[in-house]
C-alpha cells in the first residue's frame, strides 16, 4: 500500500508536467490549429534559460524563474509574429514540418550555448523530503504539484475574467467573428503563443532539479503529446488529466509489470483509448467555426 | 626498331615505377626525415565537444612540449586533429582524411565506441596503429590485436575493481540499474564476471532509457529486491536521478557505484551534497594537487594558463597517450617502421605517467597498460579515493 | 441633406472564384435603414465584407464619415465604429451570452458606458438577458440573431451591418428581429446596412434600397418605390409562381442593364 502511494507520488508529479506541456500544446492548437512539435523544446530552453540566471548571473530562484517565464514567453511571442504566423492557411503538413525543424534547431542551439554536460539547478528545495505516512514526499515533488496547481489556477482566473482571456476565448472559438469586435486577432494569437512558451518554462523549472537540464528535456514532449492526444486534443481538463493519467500509469506498470513496460505503457493506452474513443476523453464531437 | 625502343622505355618506366614503389615502402608512411605525422579523428564540435576538445588541447600540449625539447631522433611531431562531431560518418570520413591525405602514422583518441569500431577497419587495412582512444569499451584492447592499444582500465575493468571492493565490504547483495544500450549490458556483464568469482550473482536488474528523466519506479523495485550495492550502468546525468531518486526516498541502507561517466565534476558538484555518498570507479584518478608528481602540477598549470579551465580526464589521457607515442618512437630509434613502433610499445614496462597513476606494462599478449581501477566517493562536492589501484583480476 | 456616413464608389472586389462586385456605388445616409437585396451569388455579402475590411477591393473607396477605409483590417475598422453582424450568426459558442456580449464592448474602455449599453441591450433583448449564463453554442437560432446583433451594439457603433439576420428563422422571429431592427434604427439614429433576401420582410423595415445582379446594382431607390416595381414585385415579391421564376429572370434581366 505504502509502495503503491510512493508511485502514485512520482506519477503525480511527472504527470503534472505533462500536463502542463500538453496544455500548451492544447492552448496553440485551439488557438490557430496548429500542433507545436516543438513545446517540449520551449520547456528545454526554458529551463536553460532560468539555470543560466542562476549559475553565470547569480540570480535567486525565484528571480530566475520569474525572469526565464517571461524571456520564454517574449521569445515564443516573437516565434510566432516572426515565423509561424506565415504559415497559418498553409497545408497542416507544412505547419507540422516547421515546428519539428524548430525544434531541431532549439535542441542544436541549446548544445551551442550550453553544450551537452547537464547542469545541476538549485532549487531551495531539491534536497527536501517529508515522510507523510510512510511515504516519502519529497519537496520537488510537492513544488511541482503546487506549481502546477497554482499556475492552473491563475490562467483559469485568467481565461475566465480578464478582458484579454476570454477575447483569447473568443478568438480560439470564432477568428471571424472576433476580427469583427475589433479584437486584434493576429496579436491575440501571439500571446497565446507567448502564454504556451511561459508554461512550458515553468514546467521546465519545476522539473529540473529531478532531471537536470541538458537537451534530453525535450523529450518530454513526447509523452506530453500522448497526453493531451489522451485527453482530446483541444481540450484543456482533458491536457490535464491527460498528463497526470500518463504519469500515473507509467509508474504502476513501471512496478507491476516486466522491466521496460514503463516507456510503452503510455503508447499503449492512448492507442487503447483512440480504439474505443477516437476523440480522446474529453475531445468534443463538434466542431469550431473559423 | 622503333618497336624496340617502345619496349625499352615501357620497360625502363616500369622498373622506375617498382623502385619507386620500392623505395616508398622502405620509407614508414607518416614518418618523413623531420616529421611524424599522428592523427585524431576527434570531437571538436557535437555533443562530446567538451571531451573531445580538452583531448585535443592536450594532445596539442605535449607535442609542443616534445618539439621544444628537438623532438625524437631529430623528427618533430605533427598532429592532425579532424573534427568528427560524435558521428560515426563523420568519423569515418575524418579517419579517410588522415589516412589518404595526411598519410598519418599513427591514429590517437578518436571518440566513442561506435566511431572507433567503424575507423578501425580502415586503419587495419593501412596497418595504421589505433592508439589510447577515448573509449572504455574492451574491444578497444581485446582480444588482442596487433595495431590497437589502450592503456587504462576500462569499463568492466572499473566496474571488476567497484565489486571486488564491495564484497571485500562484506556486500552480498548486487542488484544492477543500467541503460538498456551497449554500453549499460558491457558494465553489467562485468559486474557478473567478478561476482562470480565470490559465487555470488546480481540479484535484481532494472532498465531505463539514456533519455529517460525518472527512474522512481526503477528504484522502488531495486528496493523491494532488498539490494545492498546497486552498480550503475549510466553516464552522469541517469547515475544522478537514481542517485537522488532513492536518498530522497529515504532508501538509505544502499550503495551506489557507478563506473567512469560518473567520475564527472556534473556529478559531484549537485548542489545540497545531493550525491554525497555516491561510488564512483574510474580508471583515471586526479589525485590532489599535493600528491601529484611534479610533472603532473606543471602540466594543470600549462593547460589552465592556455586554455583557461583545468584539464579533464579525457585531457589527461590524451596526454599521456602522446607521451606514450614518443617514447615508443624514441625506442624503436631512427629507422623507425609501424613494426618496430608496436613491438617499441609492447615492450614498454613500469611506465609511470605525470598523474601518478599505476605503473603501465605492455607485453606481446596484452596491449593494456594497467587494469587497474581507484573507488571514490563523493563527498561535500569533490570526489574523495576510498580504495585503489585495485585490480582486479589480482 | 447632409453627406452620408457611408459612401462606395465604384468598388470592385471578388471573393472566391465565384462571386465578385463589379463597379458598385452606394451610400448609407445617417440615421436611415438601407437594404440590399438580391439573388444568392448577386455578390451583396462581399459588400459587407468589403466594407468591413476582410476583403480589400480592388478598385474604388469606402468612405467612412469623409474618410477612405478600404484598406484597413478589419479589427481596425470596427474599432472606428462599424458593426459588422455576420450571416449565419457567428457566436463564440463556448461563452456565455453575456460574455458574448461584453465581446462586442472589446476595443471600449469606458467602463460606465459599457455598462449603460448593457443595459439597453438587455432591455431591447429581454430573452437573451433571462439566458445571459447560459453558453451561446446551446441558444436556439432566434436567440443566437438576437445575441449577435445585442453583440454588435455593445460596441456603440456609428454604423450597423447586418447580413441575412432572417437566415433559416421562423416567419415570427424574423418578425420580431426586423421590429426589432426598426426600433433600434427610431431610438438610436443608428444607420443600418441590411443585406436580405426576405424582400419584402427588408423592404418594409428600410427606408432605401438597392437590387443587386451579379455583382451590379440593376435598381435603388425608396423603398416604397422598390414596392411599386413590377419587376421587384415579381422576383422578390413572389407576386409570380415559384416554378416559372428562374425564365422569367433571364428575360427580364436585359432590362434592367
Amino acid at each position: 500500500m505504502t509502495e503503491l502511494s510512493q508511485l502514485i507520488v512520482y506519477g503525480l508529479a511527472t504527470g503534472c508536467i505533462y500536463s502542463l506541456i500538453a496544455l500548451g500544446f492544447v492552448l496553440i492548437y485551439k488557438a490557430t490549429e496548429m500542433v507545436n512539435f516543438a513545446q517540449g523544446d520551449l520547456l528545454m530552453l526554458g529551463a536553460f534559460v532560468a539555470v543560466t540566471f542562476i549559475l553565470t548571473l547569480g540570480l535567486s530562484y525565484w528571480l530566475a524563474f520569474i525572469l526565464a517565464v517571461i524571456v520564454m514567453a517574449a521569445f515564443s511571442y516573437g516565434l510566432d509574429a516572426v515565423v509561424l504566423r506565415r504559415v497559418i492557411g498553409q497545408p497542416q503538413f507544412s505547419v507540422v514540418m516547421l515546428t519539428i525543424g524548430l525544434g531541431f534547431i532549439f535542441r542544436a542551439g541549446a548544445t551551442m550555448i550550453w553544450g551537452t554536460e547537464p547542469y545541476n539547478f538549485p532549487a531551495p528545495f531539491s534536497s527536501g523530503v517529508s515522510v507523510v505516512g510512510g511515504v516519502v514526499i519529497s519537496h520537488v515533488a510537492i513544488s511541482i504539484v503546487v506549481g502546477t496547481v497554482v499556475l492552473c489556477s491563475i490562467l483559469w482566473a485568467f481565461f475566465r475574467f480578464s478582458k484579454l482571456g476570454v477575447a483569447m476565448q473568443a478568438a480560439s472559438q470564432n477568428q471571424l467573428a472576433a476580427y469583427y469586435m475589433g479584437v486584434p486577432v493576429k496579436r491575440i494569437f501571439s500571446l497565446i503563443w507567448a502564454i504556451s512558451g511561459g508554461v512550458a518554462a515553468v514546467a521546465g523549472i519545476l522539473i529540473a532539479p529531478l532531471t537536470l537540464v541538458d537537451n534530453t528535456m525535450s523529450m518530454l514532449g513526447l509523452k506530453a503529446f500522448a497526453a493531451a492526444v489522451l485527453g482530446g486534443f483541444g481540450s484543456i481538463p482533458g491536457a490535464l488529466v491527460g498528463g497526470i493519467l500518463i504519469g500515473m500509469i507509467e509508474q504502476v506498470s513501471g512496478a507491476y509489470f516486466i522491466d521496460g513496460s514503463k516507456d510503452i505503457a503510455a503508447y499503449a493506452t492512448l492507442l487503447l483509448v483512440l480504439l474505443l474513443r477516437p476523440q480522446g476523453l474529453f475531445g468534443a464531437v463538434g466542431r469550431k467555426k473559423v | 626498331m622503333k618497336a624496340r625502343n617502345l619496349l625499352t622505355s615501357t620497360l625502363a618506366a616500369l622498373a622506375l615505377a617498382l623502385s619507386s614503389s620500392g623505395a616508398s615502402q622502405a620509407q614508414t608512411r607518416g614518418v618523413t626525415d623531420t616529421e611524424v605525422i599522428i592523427g585524431s579523428a576527434g570531437d571538436l564540435s557535437g555533443p562530446a565537444a567538451n571531451n573531445g576538445l580538452a583531448s585535443a588541447h592536450a594532445m596539442q600540449l605535449r607535442v609542443d612540449e616534445i618539439n621544444a625539447a628537438g623532438g625524437i631522433h631529430g623528427r618533430k611531431l605533427r598532429l592532425i586533429v579532424e573534427d568528427a562531431q560524435y558521428q560515426v560518418p563523420r568519423a569515418v570520413q575524418a579517419a579517410n582524411k588522415l589516412i589518404n591525405r595526411d598519410k598519418i602514422f599513427a591514429m590517437i583518441g578518436t571518440v566513442g565506441t561506435p566511431q572507433n569500431n567503424a575507423v578501425f577497419p580502415l586503419l587495419e587495412q593501412n596497418n595504421i596503429p589505433s592508439l589510447f582512444p577515448l573509449s572504455q569499451a574492451r574491444v578497444m584492447w581485446s582480444p588482442v590485436n596487433k595495431l590497437k592499444f589502450q592503456f587504462n582500465a576500462d569499463y568492466r575493468d572499473q566496474v571488476g575493481g567497484a565489486v571486488k571492493y564491495m564484497v571485500d565490504q562484506k556486500k552480498t547483495k548486487f542488484c544492477a540499474e543500467y541503460q538498456d544500450t551497449d554500453f549499460g549490458k558491457d558494465i553489467v556483464t562485468g559486474a557478473e564476471e567478478e561476482l562470480k568469482k565470490a559465487g555470488l550473482s546480481i540479484v535484481a536488474k532494472s532498465t531505463h532509457k539514456p533519455t529517460d528523466t525518472d527512474l522512481g519506479t526503477q528504484m522502488i523495485n531495486l528496493r523491494k529486491a532488498g539490494c545492498e550495492v546497486v552498480v550503475l550502468g549510466t553516464l552522469g546525468r541517469d547515475a544522478i536521478i537514481a542517485y537522488t531518486t532513492a536518498r530522497r526516498a529515504g532508501w538509505t541502507d544502499v550503495e551506489f557505484i557507478g563506473v567512469s561517466p560518473t567520475y564527472d565534476p556534473a556529478v559531484s558538484g549537485v548542489p545540497d551534497g545531493g550525491t554525497d555518498g555516491l561510488y564512483a570507479s574510474t580508471g583515471v584518478w586526479i589525485k590532489p594537487r599535493e600528491e601529484m608528481p611534479e610533472a603532473g602540477r606543471q602540466m594543470f598549470d600549462k593547460y589552465k594558463a592556455a586554455y583557461g579551465s583545468e584539464p579533464t580526464v579525457s585531457a589527461m589521457i590524451s596526454y599521456i597517450g602522446i607521451d606514450l607515442i614518443a617514447i615508443a618512437l624514441e625506442k624503436a630509434g631512427k629507422d623507425v617502421t609501424t613494426e618496430s613502433f608496436l613491438a617499441a610499445l609492447e615492450s614498454i614496462k613500469d611506465y609511470n605517467d605525470a598523474f601518478g597513476n599505476p605503473p603501465q606494462n605492455y607485453s606481446a599478449d596484452n596491449h593494456q597498460g594497467s587494469n587497474a581501477a581507484f573507488v571514490t566517493r563523493v563527498k561535500g562536492g569533490a570526489y574523495e579515493l576510498i580504495a585503489g589501484p585495485i585490480s582486479h583480476t589480482d | 441633406m447632409s453627406e452620408p456616413i457611408l459612401k462606395l464608389t465604384n468598388i470592385e472586389s471578388s471573393y472566391g472564384p465565384i462571386t465578385a462586385i463589379r463597379g458598385i456605388s452606394m451610400s448609407v445616409p445617417e440615421a436611415t435603414i438601407v437594404t440590399v437585396l438580391g439573388a444568392n451569388g448577386a455578390g451583396k455579402t462581399t459588400v459587407l465584407k468589403t466594407i468591413s475590411g476582410i476583403i480589400d477591393p480592388r478598385k474604388g473607396a469606402v468612405i467612412f464619415e469623409g474618410k477612405a477605409i478600404q484598406s484597413m483590417d478589419p479589427d481596425a475598422v470596427a474599432r472606428i465604429g462599424i458593426a459588422h453582424v455576420p450571416e449565419g450568426r457567428e457566436v463564440f459558442p463556448l461563452l456565455t451570452a453575456r460574455e458574448n456580449l461584453m465581446m462586442g464592448a472589446y476595443a471600449r474602455s469606458d467602463r460606465k458606458g459599457i455598462a449603460d449599453d448593457l443595459e439597453m441591450v438587455f432591455n431591447y433583448l429581454p430573452a437573451v438577458k433571462r439566458l445571459e449564463k447560459r453558453t451561446a453554442g446551446t441558444m436556439s437560432g432566434g436567440e443566437q440573431q438576437m445575441l449577435v446583433i445585442g453583440r454588435a451594439l455593445m460596441s456603440r457603433p456609428k454604423l450597423l451591418l447586418l447580413d441575412e439576420p432572417s437566415l433559416g428563422l421562423s416567419p415570427r422571429l424574423v418578425k420580431e428581429i426586423f421590429e426589432l431592427i426598426v426600433r433600434i434604427n427610431g431610438e438610436q439614429k443608428l444607420p443600418i446596412l441590411v443585406v436580405e433576401q426576405n424582400a419584402g420582410t427588408a423592404l418594409k423595415a428600410a427606408h432605401y434600397g438597392y437590387v443587386l445582379e451579379l455583382g451590379r446594382v440593376v435598381m435603388e431607390d425608396s423603398c416604397e418605390r422598390l414596392m411599386e416595381k413590377e419587376d421587384v414585385r415579381e422576383f422578390y415579391l413572389g407576386a409570380a409562381p415559384e416554378n416559372v421564376h428562374a425564365d422569367i429572370r433571364l428575360k427580364r434581366r436585359k432590362t434592367w442593364q
